[in-house]
């Protein structure tokens, strides 16, 4: 990268990709909306960089000129797969790479868990919003009740959203999936539930809203393997689109 | 690539340039860039179902996350860097910080508390650091620490793990630990000449203001470079090595830690989320799991490739082995200590 010019439509691209994405939606598949604000600040002061190297350039001709390294044309990148590929959301495959059961995020001890369980206060029930409706949980709040106080999902209509990943060879139905994540879709953490009763086949990815009853994840049959994933006897299941953001939230108060 | 195509410094308009042989490519290599954009738009359809494997759709999203979420980390490092070559006179840091190591290497290394960011800032601020005169021991404990015990970070770690407040501390004197560590085996062991200070040469002279602005564009462009290096190796091994890989060695533990080490290596997380994900792979120890917060700071194969931009690539090659055993072993310790 030897002239400044050179430098500056580098700078200029890097800041434009950090403005656009600080500004649109697009930017939820890869980082979380809490990062759009620093984003647009970074994205702003690049493009300041640019237009100081530009006006530099143009004018001071003392033959005075900053070598750039050529690892710096690297920095295109990210700016060209946006416009090129626009990366989707991680999907079914990524999901497929990860446990079927990752551990729940609450680092509560059994007997912590009884006892909020007890007094309600980590775990209150689930009310539906009106009578006959489904109480909407994300899948993280449902794979910790699962695990921690199933009590309370017993005999409430849950409305849980994901995509469909299929299920492990030998095992029914398929594992409504969404990524939670901390920071980036690089730490993103695959959480499953095991859907139940689905009378279609579903196609992977297939963004669904799926309503239905917890159900207990041993099941009746002891020659059956216990299910890794806790499971949801479908009762009503829609189509819909992906929603913003693809992701849930990998911690409560984030 | 910038190699091949003429230097742009003339104006387009220059009477001698109608002399050269026509053979002579004059595209600048800004121009192709731009060119590149213009096929890349058009092109975006039949590109787009090329890559639309899920292995390649997945690796390309890891991709551009990881770069995505580093960015503002870098240019906040950039700025400061830049601050600091336009605001600080040549030699006033050798002037002014202590001379011995035992009292300098601690003290920049509990300096790092006071720099609220991740990793990628902190690694142009080291390099200026030392092109302003500070010791390279001093520079580097203060690069390892302050990722790791910045206010921000500790936050994050007591929300991730809550009712453990030992977690916290535990991670706070591990990787204080780890930096001072690597900063006294660095005056013993470090050796002048496997750092290239060429990488630090930048316009002197000048206003502030000029100063300013160069260094931070060129610390930018270094850095950034290197960083995308980074990103694309992470993405790379994080599609080809599934996360299931895992599981099998959690009741190991010495393999365990082993295995949470390499997984800080590989994911490069930021140091300010490092804390959730340690806390979700709870089929590990906890000891293992302050080895991964302890080594994901310090280590990671961006913050590699950052090294290499900033310091050179013998000096990366000797540095992450080093911080890497040092890590562990205080991540172990303290561990077995504490929780």
């Amino acid at each position: 990268m030897s002239d400044r010019r050179s430098q500056a439509a580098v700078l200029l691209l890097v800041g434009a990709m950090a403005l656009y994405l600080g500004g649109s939606d697009a930017a939820l598949a890869y980082v979380k909306a809490g990062l759009q604000p620093l984003l647009v600040a970074s994205g702003a002061i690049l493009v300041g960089l640019a237009a100081v190297a530009v006006l530099r350039h143009g004018r001071d001709q003392d033959g005075h000129e900053p070598h750039g390294p050529r690892v710096a044309w690297l920095l295109a990148l990210p700016p060209l797969a946006l416009v090129l590929i626009a990366p989707p959301a991680l999907g079914a495959f990524a999901a497929s790479r990860q446990a079927t059961k990752p551990p729940p995020t609450n680092q509560v001890s059994p007997a912590e868990a009884a006892a909020a369980s007890a007094d309600s206060g980590l775990y209150p029930p689930l009310l539906p919003p009106s009578d006959g409706a489904a109480a909407p949980l994300t899948l993280a709040e449902y794979m910790a009740r699962d695990d921690e106080a199933p009590h309370t999902l017993a005999g409430v209509r849950i409305r849980l959203v994901g995509f469909v990943t299929p299920q492990q060879p030998g095992r029914d139905g398929y594992l409504l999936t969404r990524f939670a994540l901390n920071c980036c879709a690089a730490d993103a953490t695959a959480l499953k539930v095991a859907i139940h009763g689905d009378p279609l086949p579903r196609a992977p990815d297939t963004w669904l809203e799926v309503e239905g009853r917890w159900q207990q994840r041993t099941g009746g049959d002891p020659d059956q393997p216990a299910s890794e994933a806790p499971l949801l006897l479908a009762e009503s299941i829609r189509v819909i689109e992906q929603p913003s953001p693809p992701y849930e939230s990998g911690f409560p108060t984030f | 690539m910038a190699r091949t195509l003429p230097e742009d410094d003339q104006d387009w308009s220059d009477v001698h340039r109608r002399e050269e042989p026509p053979e002579r490519v004059t595209l600048p290599a800004w121009g192709w860039l731009g060119l590149a954009f213009v096929l890349a738009f058009y092109l975006r359809g039949p590109l787009a179902r090329l890559v639309d494997g899920p292995a390649l759709g997945t690796w390309t999203t890891i991709f551009v996350s990881i770069s995505v979420q580093a960015l503002p980390f870098l240019v906040l490092g950039v700025v400061l860097s830049g601050a600091i070559t336009a605001l600080v006179p040549p030699g006033w840091l050798a002037r002014t910080l202590p001379k011995r190591p035992l009292v300098a290497v601690p003290a920049a290394g509990l300096a790092g508390v006071a720099l609220p960011g991740c990793e990628c800032g902190a690694v142009p601020i080291a390099g200026r650091l030392t092109a302003r005169g500070a010791a390279p021991a001093a520079a580097f404990a203060f690069m390892l620490a302050a990722p790791a015990i910045n206010p921000v970070v500790l936050v994050s770690t007591a929300v991730a793990f809550p009712g453990r407040p030992e977690m916290v501390a535990a991670r706070f004197l591990a990787s204080l630990a780890t930096a001072v560590a690597v900063g006294l085996l660095w005056t013993r062991l470090g050796r002048e000449d496997w750092i290239d200070r060429t990488r630090h040469r930048t316009a002197e002279g000048g206003t502030r203001w000029r100063s300013f602005t160069q260094t931070a564009q060129h610390d930018f462009l270094h850095a950034g470079g290197w960083l995308v290096v980074g990103a694309m190796t992470a993405a790379t091994l994080q599609v080809v090595v599934p996360r299931s890989v895992l599981d099998g060695v959690a009741d190991y533990p010495a393999l365990a830690v082993a295995a949470l080490a390499g997984l800080a290596v590989v994911l490069a997380v930021c140091s300010e989320a490092d804390a959730f994900v340690a806390a979700s792979l709870t089929q590990f120890s906890l000891t293992a799991r302050l080895v991964f917060m302890v080594v994901g700071p310090v280590v990671d194969l961006k913050l590699v490739a950052l090294q290499t931009g900033v310091f050179g690539r013998r000096f990366a090659l000797r540095f992450a082995p080093l911080t890497l055993a040092v890590a562990v072993f205080f991540g172990c310790i303290v561990g077995w200590w504490l929780l």
